[in-house]
């Protein structure tokens, strides 16, 4: 098959299906609540037991609190990911935190939260780097 | 010597077949409610590493095929062209796609390259395509060594792999459930091909075959699909990001940073780079073996049970 027909064919094949997707509304990105925040975040730590949960305020993303530590539970288009919060890097945005955990398969996350949460979030995480 | 033999590149000319086939699948699932999951950035991951997979054959390829035919030049065996060489090759491909797959989940330095394919969470048609951009650099082209110094012409041996690879797209649903029995007995299906995308305890490590399904049956790696226990698709951490460059490189970089912690011996720098996926030197990772052992801790009535036959006492 010629280079060009072959790139034309993946390039316009990715794009069309992407859209196709996307225009039937399978772009949804998921939406915790506190069962759903607790059930992702022992999906990944089953042995780290869930004291508390909050949730940002889109509920895209969750602070838990566990007895390994806080950790992250975030929605990863319709699914999820969950990591424990240890030598994060913290940084504001204009509606909450953005929250970099240095590591290069689950990078930054953008957490929506009131100016209370930002506080809290703030504290428990950097107090996980003590 | 058999020097001018040639067969087309199949793999290329099925993309059109791949893109169709997409299509239908999720107009059956979108229609009939049932059948799978998509998702647009877990899709089109999925899409982009597998054009990537076939950019980086383009680019990579003359590496392997040069070291193919070096091979082809010093063996004295031929086989010709004859189809039943073709289908004899194909067989024997097959068996190395067996042991090749399984050094994939039990050696990092393999599983570095492998382990994007079950980065989604979703199991769906896309994921087929979610190939490996760094197979060159496991240099598990050796395993097919074999076959070209039996006397199969590296193109045959290329062509039958292509072939291989385009067999396992279709058992990539779950819009399938089972096939008919003689069919589950010897060919690699969706059922068994969803257990091995699992990362539930039981069917981790599980279920290596590409095409025939005989192979995991003979060396003791089968586990059937349970009607009780769901695949819960993607990896043990799974991955917090869609971009197809983390995607692709996010073990080696693991890798990296594991050997080159300072304070460790040359052993344990060796053993990050060779040992099974999950091994540590200070224990604080678990294997696959030491998830199945926890979870038979945990579920004591599970023990003996398919995917528990074998664990760590």
């Amino acid at each position: 098959m010629p280079l060009i027909v072959l790139l034309v064919l993946v390039v316009g094949g990715i794009a069309g299906i992407a859209m196709l997707l996307h225009l039937i509304g399978l772009s949804k990105a998921k939406v915790f609540d506190q069962s759903s925040a607790r059930a992702a975040w022992l999906r990944e730590w089953p042995q780290a037991c869930v004291q508390d949960i909050d949730l940002s305020q889109d509920h895209r993303v969750a602070l838990i609190h566990s007895t390994h530590g806080p950790g992250l539970v975030w929605a990863m288009g319709a699914d999820s990911a969950a990591r424990l919060a240890k030598a994060v890097e913290i940084s504001p945005h204009e509606r909450g935190l953005f929250v970099s955990l240095n590591s290069f398969d689950a990078p930054r996350i953008k957490a929506n939260l009131s100016p209370q949460q930002v506080r809290t979030w703030r504290r428990v995480l950097m107090e996980s780097d003590q | 010597m058999t020097d001018m033999v040639s067969y087309p590149d199949v793999v290329q000319l099925a993309v059109p077949i791949f893109i169709v086939a997409i299509i239908l699948e999720l107009s059956w699932i979108v229609i009939r409610q049932r059948g799978g999951r998509y998702e647009t950035r877990d899709a089109v991951t999925s899409l982009i590493m597998g054009a990537g997979n076939v950019a980086s054959g383009i680019i990579l390829g003359f590496l392997a095929w040069g070291f193919f035919m070096l091979l082809w030049a010093v063996t004295p065996m031929d086989l010709g062209s004859a189809w039943w060489v073709v289908v004899l090759c194909f067989v024997l491909d097959d068996l190395r796609y067996y042991w090749v797959h399984r050094f994939g989940h039990r050696i990092r330095w393999v599983w570095a390259s492998h382990v994007n394919h079950h980065s989604s969470q979703h199991y769906n048609l896309t994921t087929a395509l979610r190939q490996t951009w760094t197979g060159t650099f496991t240099f598990m082209m050796v395993v097919r060594a074999p076959l070209i110094l039996m006397g199969f012409h590296p193109a045959m041996v290329l062509f039958v792999g292509g072939l291989n690879l385009i067999y396992q797209f279709w058992i990539h649903t779950e819009a399938i459930g089972r096939m008919p029995r003689w069919f589950e007995a010897v060919m690699n299906t969706p059922s068994h091909h969803r257990v091995h995308h699992g990362r539930n305890p039981r069917y981790l490590d599980a279920n290596y075959a590409g095409v025939f399904i005989i192979w995991d049956k003979m060396f003791g790696t089968f586990v059937p699909e349970l009607d009780n226990e769901k695949p819960d698709y993607g990896l043990v951490r799974n991955l917090g990001t869609f971009n197809p460059i983390r995607v692709a490189f996010h073990e080696w970089v693991g890798i990296w940073n594991d050997i080159t912690q300072p304070g460790l011996t040359m052993y344990h720098r060796l053993m990050y780079a060779v040992a099974p996926p999950g091994w540590s030197h200070d224990g604080s990772r678990e294997t696959s073996k030491g998830i199945k052992a926890r979870h038979l801790k945990e579920n004591p009535k599970d023990r003996g049970t398919p995917g528990f036959d074998q664990a760590a006492k």
